[in-house]
This record gives C-alpha cells, structure tokens and sequence, in this order.
C-alpha cells in the first residue's frame, strides 16, 4: 500500500501532464501506466525522505521523450538554435485584468489549442512550472538540463502562448491596435 | 529598480524564484508603479485562466484502477501491457512449425487474402471490448487481468517483439486481440484504432509468401487487405484488414 500511498497525490498531475503532451486520453493513460509499473519496478531507487513528486515525474517525462515520441511520426525537437536564439525585440502585449477576465470568458479551447503549437520541450516544462507548481530545480533535475536551460524554454513558452492569446484577443475585440505594454 | 527591469522580472517573481533581494526590489516597484501593478495584476489574471482551462482535469477512474493494481505485488510479474508488437509477434513463433507446411509464391497471396480477410469477419465478431475467456480487450479499464488465458498464452509463447509495424505514430493503438485457428496453427488478432474511431486489424502470418519489399494491395478481397513482408524476417507475412476502401484509401494516404 506504501506505494500506492505516495503516488495517489500526484495522480491527476501525472495524467493531465501526460495528456498535454500527447494530445489523446487513451494515450495519456498508457503513458502514465508505463510510469506507474516503472517507478513500482524501481521503487528501491527512491531515496526516502526525498522529493517523490520530482522523482516520479522523472519517469514520466523520461517515458514520454524516449518511449512516446521517438515513436510519433514528427517528433517536435527543440534545436541548439532554438534554445540559443535572441529573445524577439517586440515585446508581446500584457492584458490588463479586465481584459483577461473578458479573454476566459470566450476562450473555450484555444488555449489548448494555443499550448499545442507550443514545441514539446517548450510545453513540457511551462505545465511541469505554470499548471503543476514545480519549482525550476526540479524542473531542470526531472528533465537533466540546466536552471538556465528550464528558465529559457518558459520564457519561450510563455511568449508563444501570450501571442496565440494576444491574437484571439484582437479577433475578438478585446485587444485594440497593435502592440501596448 | 525601472519598469523594464520590473517586468523582465516579473514572470520569475511570480514563480517565487527570485533571490530575496530582488524579490524585494521587484515587490517595491509594484508597490510604487501604477502601470507594472497593473501588468502584474494582469498576469496573475492570465495565469488564473490557463491553470483553470489547462490544470483542471482529474485522471479518469481507470487511471486510478491502474496504480491500484500496480502497486499489487502479483503485478510486478503479471501485470500485462499493451504491447500490439508482441502480441503480434506471438504468432511467429506459434505457428512457425505451420509455416513450413505450404509456401504460396504471389499467386498464392491473393488466395490468401481472401481467407484472412473472411475469417475476419469471424474474428472480428470476438473483439468483445471485454476481457472473456478467448477475448482479451487491452483497453485501459480491462487489460490489467494478469490469469487471463490470452495473456498467459502470450506469456508463454512471445518472449520478445517480432513485428515493428509500429501503427502508434498513425495515431494507432491496440483495443483488443483475440487468437483463432489458421490452417491448423493458432492465429492472433489485434485490432487498433484510432482516436477518432477509425480500425485496423492486424495480423501476423507464418506463410512464406514471396513479396518483395513492397507490399501487395487487394482491394477486392472480401475486405481490403494490404500484406506486408516483415522486416527482418522473410518468409512471414503482416496482414492488415480495412473494415472498407474508404479506411483502406485513408490508411494508404497516411503511410505516404
């Protein structure tokens, strides 16, 4: 029951990362099966007294870019380039509070589909630190990449996803002219 | 501290990774500056709607079935997996000593298309959507029966994948298998589907077929079937059955 008991609260964090990153419900399940029956077959690894919510995020991520997606068709990688390329000069429009509040009244699924069009990688740590809560150490220990490489990728996430919302905001009257600040 | 600094900040200030110092450097300007408390009144907004409409769902009751019978200690060993693959590959080595009785050339193949394909129909009828005794559904809610005579015939016979017709990236996975008799070998069935209700069945075929490198299409079978060589291993043959033309056309467009 132990395990059990450890990995229950983190249960719907597992499957609702595992579903933005896949995309479908029935993949998303065997995504957090194959973690479930990893971190079960590994459990005596797990340092006692550690972060466990880290550790079996591990192996999902882990299940995710080395199972998951070498299996995809066109797997979304992030290049040298990508992680190195000069943040854009224009800067994207901040909503005020009231034009957000407007914003998610009409927002139905497009900021699913906004955080689709965001790179994998990308994607992965702005859910891990934006919807999940977790801290930009255990982001980088999750995933083997550097704090600088964690806080570029939700850099460029968040500027990917803050365009998508922008847009839809203009199209929907909310945001009027070009770029504010 | 200037607004652009204040701002440059404010994304790291609002995920409680700023050092302390700059913590309270950034928590003075927006005390001070109307304009930054207002972007950052506007940001806690946007990130109140995203967690909203992108962190509400809870996992589904067959996901917490799941860690249930994971964490039971009998799982470690039996607990199945969906593994169309191996599933598949099962029929490689159950029916390699029914290979050897007949090796139809091409001509042969459309014969054999024509067998599969009716026996289809039959097997197709067993994919129950419900773990049974000649049934094993391989969906979420049913694919953890670990004494399941499918599963154990698995167990027992497939000790590592054969067939890397890999479907997944087509959007493909397995909902089901069953096994039937083929000219006097056991024979297994997976059907896969996809997300947007779309089947495929596929199967693996101990018959030495000499196909060539290029699979063979018969669209006039009873249903469209495409035979496939498998990789690696000459002499066996993948068979994938369309429920009509349509899915078979859809199939081809995306294996393009």
């Amino acid at each position: 029951m132990e395990f059990e008991e450890l990995v229950r609260p983190h249960v719907d964090s597992l499957y609702r990362t595992a579903l933005r990153m896949t995309g479908e419900g029935s993949a998303a399940e065997d995504l957090v099966q194959d973690c479930f029956l990893k971190a079960w077959k590994n459990l005596d690894r797990f340092e006692r007294g550690t972060n466990f919510k880290a550790w079996i995020f591990t192996i999902l991520t882990n299940s995710y870019i080395n199972d998951y997606r070498r299996k995809s068709r066109a797997p979304t990688m992030v290049t040298d380039f990508a992680e190195s390329e000069p943040a854009a000069s224009v800067e994207v429009p901040h909503l005020t509070a009231r034009e957000v509040d407007r914003l998610g009244e009409r927002l139905g699924d497009r900021a699913k589909r906004a955080l689709e069009k965001v790179p994998d990688e990308f994607r992965l740590v702005f859910l891990l630190s934006t919807i999940e809560e977790t801290s930009y150490k255990d982001i980088a220990a999750m995933l083997g990449i550097p704090i600088g490489t964690v806080m570029s990728r939700l850099f460029r996430a968040r500027r990917m996803l803050r365009e998508e919302l922008a847009d839809f905001a203009r199209q929907e009257g909310i945001l009027r002219g070009g770029m504010g600040s | 501290m200037m607004c652009h600094e204040a701002k440059r900040q404010l994304d790291v200030f609002m995920d409680g990774e700023l050092s302390v110092a700059d913590n309270m450097k950034v928590l003075e300007h927006l005390n001070l500056c109307r304009p930054c408390a207002g972007v950052y009144e506007g940001e806690k907004a946007l990130r109140g709607t995203l967690k909203a409409q992108l962190g509400a769902e809870k996992a589904p009751a067959s996901v917490h079935a799941m860690l249930s019978r994971v964490s039971s200690p009998a799982a470690l060993v039996e607990f199945p997996r969906r593994r169309w693959g191996a599933i598949a590959a099962a029929v490689f080595f159950l029916t390699l000593a029914g290979a050897m009785l007949f090796s139809p050339g091409v001509e042969g193949a459309g014969a054999l298309a024509s067998e599969v394909a009716a026996k289809h129909d039959e097997v197709r009828l067993g994919f129950c959507g419900q773990a049974g005794p000649d049934c094993l559904c391989l969906c979420a809610h049913c694919c953890s029966e670990p004494n399941h005579p499918i599963e154990r015939f698995f167990r027992k016979h497939v000790p590592y994948d054969v067939c890397d017709h890999d479907l997944a990236g087509l959007g493909y996975s397995s909902r089901g298998a069953t096994v039937s008799e083929h000219r006097g070998a056991p024979l297994c069935w997976t059907l896969l589907r996809d997300g947007k209700g779309h089947s495929i069945t596929h199967a693996l075929l101990a018959t030495p077929l000499a196909l060539g490198e290029k699979p063979l299409v018969f669209r006039s079978a009873p249903r469209p079937v495409v035979m496939v060589p498998t990789p690696g291993r000459p002499g066996f043959t993948c068979v994938f059955i369309f429920d009509d033309p349509g899915e078979l056309s859809r199939f081809l467009d995306l294996k393009k």
